[in-house]
């Protein structure tokens, strides 16, 4: 019974509450409800800025990798695929004795005018100057036609050509394909980075969950000494922040996160899109390579593409955000108007 | 006023500072662009070129291709032009300036630096829109050391031949034709031939037509070397040492090609690599040396921004040039340079900078158009005597003809007043 006792009376003395209450003791009630009232609204604000910031950056990730780097990662390996196959399918023309033939060479100038278009879409995703693969192209372009064309009947010349056109495709770092190659490297570096959390992004997101953290504590402590200063059990504007800043705190984090995850998904299989096209280089490898880069492209588009939720999530963060600031303070103002500042 | 207040505006002004302090800085960063440039130069020399452009401070991006004539013209319709071209073919050049794309570059270097044949002063409207910032000499032939060929014309097997380029092949064999019209008939013939002074038919003159069939007369000596010599890259294979030393005509040991030739062979069979007058082997010769064909890169100015401009004066600076033939191991056209000091080199120097006559490539200097058409006629030349044909080569410098023809009619109707008015040099 005794020893019961001296539990109570030491759980009284040294409970969290009443460390709380001795800390707070040499403080009187108006100063202690003002004081909180500065501090809500402090974290609230700051806890809602970051957030929202943080946020809104990370779906500006991954609007710009899926509307800009995606497309150009995923052009620049059609465009260096359908080049190489339009290659491939005048070699067989000339080879098998074709170039005579009506609509024999639909197939490499459909696999060119493929290149070209995919050259001019990727133009406004890209920084990168691709003038100068244009004008290759251009040329490349020009070769194989008089190769298959004009010079159909001379067949020293068509062969030509033909090596010309072959050169001006192949030759290692100055051909089309070693360009293309290139432009696609520095377009995945640009979308690595772009997918990346930096560190402003991620010190962002630590402040709102510190502020948030901080905002929580605080909503704790003004409830506590509602009670043990007014009376008043449960003040249903500070509950209703409480519960905000829970939910604030792991709901665009999750998403956050989520977001982050498919982003280093699409990272991963743009990757694979551009060691796919950088091996496949001819033969069946290559309608096969243009296959696959096609479907995995088809599957980045739809990974990225399904963003709806992420829009739900900032609009929803945005409106609690600005809760998170009215509701605390809203119920503190209003105890303190009634108990204190009305009555002045 | 108050201490307090004192401070407060001490603050404030602090603050505006930093902020005009701020904006001015990112203006200036808007303003700094990359100078973008656009040069025929790739694999080594290219590297070597970014090395000089870096150490002038100047944010630059360079692009080197071969097939750079397309390129400019695909940017250049596109409205995307590079900010500075670097180039050979003068008659391009000349045709933008009459276009109006080119800016001229007066006082942007001084073209005392630059002698004859090299320097623009010859263009009608006074303007200079070029400038030469690496010479090359040709009219040589290139051996290796310790097989040094009798001074007689020497037989097709002999000659490591390649035709081939990115976009531009026949170059290679426009330069036999040049070199030997030049040889032949010399400077005086030559220049009025590339200008096509006087609206004569130059092209189905005797003159040409006899260099023509000497050339086509060398090739008929082998037709598999003629189908090999047409086949192949005048570069040799990616990432061979040229023709001479690795993937020419089986037992070649002579090179009809300009000096930029020893980049091709890469540094240590560079080194094994000598050089000799190319008159006396010719075909149909010996000839004496009439002159030395020589050719140059010549930037010019698409944009009037400054920091363009800028590095345009730091590359045909003496120090610039000087930086560029130590960094390179080029040749340059200005005359205060000293230019590098192997046994091959100083010979090209010698005959880069002596007293004899020298003459700009032809086929630069003449129109695109007529240019191109010149090309296939050679490419065509080959072919037909690969296939076991006739050349035909009345016909083919007939359509050549044709070509100027039409060239002159349209230079006749504009005022053409950035075309060089002369080709060598006296």
């Amino acid at each position: 019974m005794k020893t019961t006792r001296a539990v109570s009376v030491s759980w009284r003395r040294y409970s969290p509450a009443a460390l709380w209450r001795r800390r707070l003791s040499h403080w009187r009630t108006r100063r202690l409800l003002e004081v909180h009232l500065l501090v809500l609204t402090v974290c609230a604000t700051v806890a809602a800025a970051a957030l929202l910031v943080s946020y809104r950056q990370t779906q500006h990730g991954a609007e710009a990798l899926s509307s800009r780097e995606a497309p150009a990662v995923q052009g620049l390996a059609a465009t260096r695929l359908a080049v190489l196959r339009a290659d491939q399918e005048a070699g067989v023309l000339v080879s098998k004795k074709l170039v005579d033939v009506a609509g024999s060479g639909e197939s490499y100038r459909s696999q060119l005018s493929a290149a070209d278009q995919g050259l001019s879409r990727i133009a406004d995703r890209t920084d990168q100057d691709l003038g100068t693969v244009n004008g290759l192209l251009a040329t490349y372009s020009n070769s194989l036609n008089l190769g298959t064309s004009m010079y159909r009947d001379q067949p020293f010349m068509q062969k030509q050509k033909i090596l010309e056109a072959h050169s001006l495709l192949t030759r290692p770092g100055v051909g089309v394909a070693p360009r293309l190659d290139q432009l696609q490297q520095n377009q995945m570096e640009h979308a690595r980075s772009t997918a990346a959390m930096g560190h402003w992004q991620r010190s962002a997101w630590w402040l709102a969950e510190l502020a948030l953290a901080a905002l929580a504590l605080t909503l704790l402590s003004a409830l506590f000494v509602l009670r043990d200063r007014c009376g008043r059990d449960w003040n249903p504007y500070l509950l209703a922040a409480f519960a905000l800043t829970v939910l604030l705190a792991v709901v665009p984090l999750m998403s956050m996160s989520a977001t982050e995850d498919d982003l280093d998904r699409a990272i991963r299989e743009l990757q694979q899109i551009t060691e796919v096209s950088r091996q496949s280089c001819c033969g069946k490898g290559l309608a096969a390579g243009q296959q696959n880069v096609t479907a995995m492209s088809e599957n980045v588009r739809h990974e990225l593409g399904d963003d709806t939720w992420t829009d739900r999530v900032y609009q929803g963060t945005l409106i609690g955000g600005l809760l998170l600031i009215v509701l605390p303070a809203s119920g503190l103002v209003l105890r303190l108007d009634s108990d204190y500042w009305r009555r002045r | 006023m108050t201490r307090r207040f004192k401070m407060l505006v001490f603050l404030v002004v602090m603050l505006l500072i930093a902020a005009a302090g701020l904006v001015v800085v990112w203006a200036q960063q808007d303003d700094e662009e990359p100078v973008t440039i656009l040069g025929t130069w790739t694999a080594d020399q290219e590297t070597h070129f970014k090395e000089v452009l870096g150490s002038f401070g100047i944010p630059f991006r360079y692009q080197g291709t071969a097939a750079q004539r397309e390129v400019l013209l695909s940017k250049v319709q596109a409205g995307e032009p590079p900010d500075i071209v670097i180039m050979p073919g003068i008659g391009e050049l000349s045709e933008y300036a009459d276009q109006n794309h080119l800016k001229p570059l007066d006082r942007l270097y001084d073209p005392r630096q630059y002698g004859s044949p090299w320097n623009s002063t010859g263009t009608a409207d006074g303007h200079v829109y070029w400038v030469p910032v690496k010479a090359d000499l040709k009219s040589i032939v290139w051996y290796r050391e310790g097989h040094k060929p009798a001074d007689s014309p020497a037989p097709l097997e002999s000659w490591c031949m390649g035709m081939g380029d990115d976009g531009a092949s026949g170059w290679p064999g426009s330069d036999w034709i040049e070199d030997l019209v030049l040889q032949r008939n010399g400077p005086e013939f030559y220049q009025k031939w590339a200008l096509s002074k006087d609206r004569v038919n130059w092209w189905t003159s005797n003159q040409v037509r006899s260099a023509w069939e000497a050339w086509a007369g060398l090739l008929k000596q082998n037709r598999d070397a003629a189908k090999h010599a047409l086949l192949t890259d005048h570069r040799g294979v990616a990432g061979s040492h040229g023709l001479l030393f690795e993937g020419g005509w089986k037992g070649c040991s002579l090179e009809h090609q300009g000096s930029f030739a020893s980049s091709f062979y890469g540094p240590a069979d560079a080194k094994q690599a000598r050089l000799m007058d190319s008159a006396p082997l010719l075909p149909g010769g010996p000839d004496r040396v009439r002159a030395h064909e020589v050719t140059g890169d010549f930037a010019a100015l698409f944009s009037d921004r400054p920091q363009a401009k800028e590095l345009i004066e730091r590359l045909a600076s003496k120090e610039g040039q000087q930086k560029w033939a130590r960094t390179a191991d080029v040749f340059s056209a200005n005359r205060q340079v000293q230019l590098p000091g192997g046994s091959a080199e100083r010979e090209i120097a010698e005959r880069l900078k002596g007293n004899g006559p020298r003459c700009l490539d032809a086929s630069d200097v003449m129109a695109p158009a007529v240019r191109d058409a010149f090309y296939e006629a050679v490419l065509l030349t080959i072919a037909r005597i690969a296939d076991r044909q006739d050349p035909a080569i009345e016909g083919l410098l007939t359509n050549v003809q044709k070509v100027q023809k039409v060239q002159d009619a349209q230079r006749s109707l504009s005022d053409n007043r950035a075309a060089p008015s002369t080709v060598c040099s006296t």
